[in-house]
């Protein structure tokens, strides 16, 4: 991994590419492009990558949503991951780094500033022993974040406790309170000329601002910060060095205010202690080279995003972008920035109320519209709401479309699929409010064990089985059954999502004009674009589990038009050829499933559901 | 008669005094229980009564009451202890140390002159 | 009908924003002066000229002007460089929009500004008002002055749009954070009603302790109320900080419940961030994420 001198830097803005890429290679790293999630991912799969630096918004998907889908990726979770954030409200340090992210950089990001960190992190990849991805945890709850535009302070590889263990020595007696426009006493011998180092302060330890160390002595430290104090007043000051994360205590000699717009001046005296000699001879004499690794910490619990937001982020990537099958170039990065538009919307929503309905956060977003999670103020509940795209929502004809999708799932009753609740329009947004359904996502399961148990896996299969058969006997086809819209709640129970495109039999489509579901799992009628019948969706569960059982999907290339190409033409490997564990007669089930020729497929989905009882005899 | 009072806030230290000087006293402050204590040690015999705030770096109101009730020649010095602290067991736990009398913030001036009155008034009669 | 601030916006940009929003806005145009009063409009939207700093010193006047209201400042800006946005957002804007973008999406982006802001619920009012009548009453009492509560609305994040705040962790039963804010005018005038000083003495030292004061107080007096209760918290020591556009975070969760007050003309918040630790009565507190 350390040989590997290859970077792979996702971000969308041109410019700053532009400016930093040749920097980096001048450091005699090759560099690979990608603006979002979809070339990302292609990236990944031609060329090994060292590391993967990463801007948190990206074309399709936000930046720590990427990190908590590599990181499950067995083949690519130990490829060290950093961060290039704003100041702006919706990064939060302590979940990246829960999830395994290695450093983060706050903008305006210096292109070799960005070239040394990253030389830091192949030397501590170097030295780390495989698998130990340290995941440093912040010490104390990381309320703040840093305001001004100062770099982000880096935080070491393998975390090390505070060291100010020491108790501090009696203090002198506190120098009576004194008006504050007094300059700080010029630092006493050795001053030391230093780079704009950053720290934080605080005064009782929960609350920590941002500051910048401008001068120190042995005795004392000269801070500038947004942090207000008086002379007497005790401080912490926090170091994060590659070393580790040192906390330092000391006492306000003076403060100068000159202008109460800008930070003050603090002139700190220092309680010497061992973080203080240590940080003393760091910032003399340089870092230190030898360094210490504690034991890897434990991983903290993962806060992994919901699975519906990598589900529907990648089939907006394996849809080209819309669902749409169309080549254009131009049509795609319109797509692209849709999308984007469209998760800002999302995001701007989270706070507010729509009607009883209390928006907490993005779910995911496909091409139909987004699901946020929220709340029933009324009924005091968990809901998902389900809000069109502001293209859609803009067309009669597709908010009727919607609406129908309500009607059509509503009509479905059944413990298997998500329930309906509600159907509104709140600010002129067009929103229906369904059943919350936390779990795992058979592309997950797929994901965190490559394939899934025999067992475990024919039990979802006939479940799933049952639920087509109440949404076959009401005359309706799913359309969009992938891994990702097959979800198993925390109670084990299997659950059945996103009718997003899903169509009455009776409804007109109105020509040929959207042709929607996601390629790895398209039935060939459905390619073709011919009436759709639920052995259109008999095929995609086929293809789905057969993806599930053996961990490949039943047909795979590098572009979509193989693999439709592959649906309509090609003959499938059988599962049994693809992996010798799975029964020859599971295999025969699976491609009967998906058999070319719809009529050649089981006539119904109970029939399905009886030849795999048969297995089990 | 000199009270002293003792706060880590110079704006809290004011607005007593501001309310304590038109009674009569002669107003010495200090910024915790240290240098509280380094004042009673120069000017004991003519302080009459103490504010006192429970929470000041370097040694707060409690451990200054204990050490104030400890040295009999503080006597005669009354406490009222003056704090945002308002919860039973604190307030016991501050009369339990020592002090005669507690008021808790916010306060206006009525409430403090009156406060300090009975609480000398009562501390007088014991 | 929504009013709608438009500021320094050209002829085409007006034309723009008219044909996006002028179905269910009344759109007013001015050109930038120091004294915008602002809070009078659901929504401001300054289109960016001149340099970064420029824009961003005329957008920080409008989010004063704007009296802590939950009135969305959007800043029309081409391009989409992070650095600059995050210019305009720590200066107090709350989005930065370029009008390339298909006139779809501006609609949609700023018909999601436009949504008000939740108000509380009984629940949480029940936490709510113990703060709001303790900080008329430190108000009254030490400073006597008459600090009028005006209204309360929910935020996403905790950010400083003030000259001066004190701010106090709470810990214990509830976890959070409270925080008072305020600009300098006021700041020195309650400081000087509080030490009974002319405005004018009031120095560093002074606003420093009064604002630590002052939140000490407010929270100090507060905490008695919700003993016992799943609410009950202890507090740290007071951290003063000066200057606007800082971040607090907050607990996962909760929201931050915005309090405006007013003393006379001028306005004044407190920030509360208040969650139980026990009772998941947010449903942020009960989502942990996916078992895998």
């Amino acid at each position: 991994m350390t040989a590997n001198k290859d970077i792979l830097l996702i971000h969308r803005d041109r410019p700053f590419v532009d400016k930093i890429v040749p920097v980096i290679q001048g450091a005699g790293f090759t560099v690979h492009k990608a603006t979002g999630m979809r070339e990302a991912l292609s990236s990944l799969g031609a060329h090994p990558v060292g590391l993967i630096v990463c801007d948190k918004e990206l074309d399709d998907i936000k930046g720590i949503d990427f990190l908590g889908f590599i990181k499950k990726d067995p083949l690519r979770e130990t490829i060290p991951f950093m961060f290039l954030v704003s100041q702006a409200n919706q990064f939060r340090p302590a979940e990246a780094f829960t999830l395994g992210a290695a450093d983060y950089l706050v903008y305006p990001v210096d292109a070799r500033m960005l070239v040394g960190r990253i030389g830091d992190v192949y030397t501590a990849e170097g030295q780390a022993t495989p698998r130990s991805q340290a995941r440093p945890v912040p010490p104390e709850r990381p309320r703040v974040r840093p305001a001004g535009s100062t770099p982000a302070v880096k935080t070491p590889m393998p975390d090390q406790a505070p060291a100010a263990a020491a108790p501090p020595k009696p203090a002198p007696a506190a120098p009576k309170a004194s008006p504050a426009a007094v300059k700080p006493a010029a630092p006493a011998p050795r001053p030391v000329a230093l780079p704009s180092m950053n720290l934080e302060v605080s005064r009782d330890g929960v609350i920590w601002m941002p500051s910048r160390i401008k001068a120190f002595t042995e005795q004392s430290i000269a801070l500038q910060t947004s942090l207000f104090g008086k002379a007497g007043v005790a401080l912490m000051v926090r170091f994060k060095l590659p070393e580790g994360i040192f906390v330092v205590k000391g006492h306000i000699k003076s403060i100068d205010f000159k202008d109460f717009q800008k930070p003050a001046d603090i002139d700190l005296v220092v309680v010497e202690n061992d973080a203080w000699r240590r940080i003393f001879r760091i910032l003399t004499q340089g870092p230190d080279t030898a360094r210490t690794h504690s034991a890897p910490a434990t991983p903290a619990a993962v806060a992994a995003p919901s699975g519906d937001v990598m589900a529907a982020t990648v089939a907006l990537a394996e849809t080209n972008g819309e669902g749409l099958i169309d080549g254009a170039q131009l049509q795609q990065n319109a797509a692209k920035k849709k999308a984007a538009y469209d998760i800002r919307f999302y995001n701007s929503l989270i706070g507010k109320q729509l009607d009883n309905y209390r928006v907490i956060s993005l779910v995911g977003a496909g091409s139909m519209g987004g699901v946020l999670q929220g709340w029933d103020v009324a009924l005091e509940r968990e809901v998902a709401l389900k809000i069109i795209s502001f293209e859609l929502s803009s067309k009669e004809e597709f908010r009727e479309m919607f609406i129908k999708e309500a009607r059509v799932i509503s009509k479905l009753n059944h413990q298997n699929i998500a329930q309906i609740y509600n159907i509104g329009i709140s600010s002129d947004i067009l929103y229906y409010a369904m059943e919350f359904i936390e779990g795992v996502t058979l592309k997950e399961m797929i994901n965190k064990e490559r394939k899934l148990n025999l067992s475990k896996g024919l039990k979802i299969l006939s479940t799933v089985c049952k639920a087509l058969e109440v949404v076959y006997q009401n005359s309706v086809v799913h359309r969009d059954i992938k891994p990702a819209n097959i979800m198993v709640n925390r109670a084990g129970v299997v659950k059945l999502l996103d009718f997003g495109v899903a169509h009455s039999k009776e409804a007109k489509t109105g020509g040929k004009r959207l042709i929607a579901g996601t390629p790895l799992y398209m039935s060939p009628e459905q390619i073709a674009g011919l009436t759709l019948d639920h052995k259109s969706d008999m095929y995609s569960l086929g293809a789905t589990f057969y993806h599930a059982f053996c961990g490949a999907p039943p047909f795979e290339a590098n572009e979509i038009k193989a693999v439709l190409d592959m649906h309509l033409n090609e003959c499938m490997t059988p599962l049994c050829q693809k992996d010798r564990g799975i029964p020859i007669a599971l295999s025969g089930i699976i491609e009967k499933m998906m058999a070319k020729d719809p009529t050649e497929r089981y006539p119904t989905f109970r029939a399905v559901i009886e030849a795999l009882e048969l297995l089990n005899a | 008669m000199k009270v002293l009072v003792v706060d880590d806030s110079l704006v809290v230290r004011t607005i007593i005094e501001n309310t304590v000087k038109p009674m009569g006293y002669t107003v010495l402050q200090a910024g915790n229980g240290l240098e509280a204590l380094d004042l009673l040690a120069k000017y004991a015999e003519s302080v009459e009564l103490v504010l006192l705030d429970w929470n000041m770096p370097v040694q707060d109101g409690y451990e200054t009451i204990k050490r104030i009730k400890a040295n009999p020649y503080y006597d005669h010095i009354c406490i009222l202890m003056v704090s945002t602290e308002s919860e039973d067991e604190k307030i016991d736990q501050a009369f339990a140390a020592g002090a005669n009398g507690y008021l808790s913030k916010p306060f206006d001036s009525e409430e403090l002159a009156e406060k300090i009155k009975t609480t000398l008034a009562a501390f007088r009669a014991r | 009908m929504n009013k709608v601030l438009l500021v320094d916006c050209s002829a085409e940009t007006t034309k723009t924003l008219t044909g996006i929003l002028g179905d269910t806005c009344a759109l007013s145009g001015r050109s930038f002066g120091d004294e915008m009063a602002s809070k009078a409009s659901r929504m401001v939207i300054l289109e960016a000229s001149g340099s970064v700093e420029d824009a961003a010193e005329k957008v920080s006047k409008l989010r004063v002007g704007c009296a802590f209201r939950a009135i969305p400042v959007i800043v029309i800006h081409p391009g989409e460089d992070v650095a600059t946005i995050d210019r305009f957002l720590s200066a107090g804007a709350s989005d930065v929009l370029s009008l390339d973008a298909p006139p779809g999406a501006c609609r949609q982006i700023l018909q999601g500004h436009l949504i008000p802001h939740r108000t509380p619920l009984a629940q949480e009012m029940a936490y709510l008002t113990p703060f709001i009548e303790n900080t008329v009453t430190v108000f009254s009492k030490m400073a006597f002055v008459e600090a009028v509560f005006q209204e309360v609305y929910f935020a996403d994040d905790l950010r400083i749009f003030g000259d001066i705040s004190g701010i106090i962790g709470l810990s214990g039963n509830s976890e959070g954070t409270v925080a008072i804010t305020l600009y300098w005018d006021l700041a020195r005038k309650i400081i000087a009603n509080m030490m009974k000083v002319p405005p004018e003495k009031i120095n560093a030292e002074y606003i420093h302790d009064g604002a630590g004061e002052l939140i000490n107080m407010i929270s100090g007096s507060t905490k008695k109320r919700f003993k016992g209760t799943q609410y009950h918290f202890d507090l740290s020591l007071p951290t003063v900080v000066v200057g606007s556009g800082h971040q607090l975070g907050h607990p996962e969760g909760s929201s931050i419940a915005v309090l405006i007050f007013e003393v006379g003309q001028e306005a004044f918040v407190l920030q509360v961030c208040l969650k139980p630790r026990n009772k998941a009565s947010e449903p942020g507190a009960s989502l942990q994420g996916i078992e895998l």
